[in-house]
């Protein structure tokens, strides 16, 4: 949601560095009816449950945090010390939109919430990623996901 | 997801962002409405400090006691604050704020301190630390109405006596002979538009 004019001079800089890829091929599957989907949310805001593991700068590993967590069992240990976490002290759901995830499945928007959503370490390289990434997919599968939210932190 | 306590946008970019998913013209790159996004921010009332704190000035020598006296009178904030928000987020050092205190203080009397860490070095401990002690102050700081991230952070970095604490941390472990506490003490306990301000430290 933030905007590069919102940023200062050098936090803007740097996002303009970034690589931004071309795809030329398209999405492997057909995405859900919304009403009939089952979303998890997938975050790279390194949160985890105050009882788990933290992240460490480079970690490529998720951790899991169940649908039935309450924003205070959930902490953040994101490496990058210029991300603003204030937003976050605040409100989870400026990074983790679970209270609003679960509006949408009681009005139906949605179908249903998966069972348990995951956490990255946001600033990784995307090859750490990989051999998590496809376990997560196992994991997502099991548990009958067909839509993920992405929140990039 | 938009500004914090703002459950309208972050619902309406929630649905906005699933919505993509009937779209076959993809790959979808689309910019979200910003006209909430701005009267929100616009809306937001001047940020203050919910208590008086002794100036730098007053202080500038002695800036360990300083961070004690804060914290004391800063807890009854942070206490307020979270009854208010029904949750805390500081915890990720495992240390409570008065072991944080003693813990960098340690390090910034003698940077050879022992440290037995089970599964982190001492370099990501003191991040820990420090980022514990920020959410400590930003919970207390969160308090009053209007809070936006830029005010807190301007305040945490320039007025108090925590973030005159963490430059001084951060401004030994830039010059330690240890590769991890160089990395962190350069680039993970204080932010790049504050970094300006450990060369006051050096003053």
């Amino acid at each position: 949601m933030v905007r590069l004019s919102d940023l200062s001079k050098g936090e803007a800089e740097n996002l303009l560095r970034l690589p931004c890829p071309q795809f030329d091929d398209s999405p492997l599957s057909v995405a859900p009816d919304l009403r009939a989907a089952r979303v998890a949310l997938v975050t790279s805001a390194g949160i985890s449950m105050k009882d788990d593991e933290t992240f460490s700068a480079g970690s490529g590993d998720y951790r899991v945090i169940p649908n039935t967590a309450d924003a205070s069992e959930i902490v953040m240990s994101h490496a990058s010390v210029n991300y603003d976490r204030s937003g976050f002290v605040q409100d989870l759901n400026t990074v983790f939109p679970i209270d609003r995830l679960r509006e949408l499945e009681e009005a139906k928007t949605i179908g249903s919430i998966a069972s348990s959503h995951y956490s990255f370490m946001g600033a990784t390289e995307p090859g750490a990623l990989e051999k998590s990434a496809k376990n997560m997919i196992g994991m997502l599968k099991e548990d009958q996901v067909n839509a993920v939210f992405l929140t990039p932190v | 997801m938009g500004a914090p306590d703002s459950p309208g946008l972050q619902r309406r970019v929630l649905e906005a962002g699933l919505g993509l998913l009937a779209r076959s013209d993809v790959p979808v790159l689309e910019n979200f409405s910003d006209q909430d996004y701005r009267t929100v921010n616009e809306k937001t009332d001047c940020w203050s400090c919910p208590v008086n704190l002794p100036p730098r000035t007053c202080w500038i020598k002695y800036p360990s006691e300083a961070l004690a006296r804060e914290i004391s009178l800063l807890a009854p904030c942070r206490v307020s604050n979270n009854a208010k928000t029904g949750r805390t987020v500081f915890g990720v050092s495992g240390l409570d704020v008065h072991e944080i205190v003693t813990f960098i203080n340690s390090f910034i009397a003698d940077q050879s301190i022992a440290f037995s860490g089970k599964d982190e070095s001492l370099a990501q401990k003191l991040k820990f630390a420090a980022d514990d002690l920020k959410v400590w102050y930003y919970e207390a700081a969160s308090l009053q109405p209007g809070t936006i991230s830029e005010e807190i952070s301007e305040w945490f970095w320039c007025e108090t006596a925590a973030g005159e604490t963490l430059l001084q941390l951060a401004s030994l472990m830039k010059i330690s002979n240890e590769k991890q506490l160089t990395i962190i003490g350069n680039k993970g306990i204080v932010p790049r538009d504050f970094q300006h301000l450990i060369a006051r430290i050096k003053d």
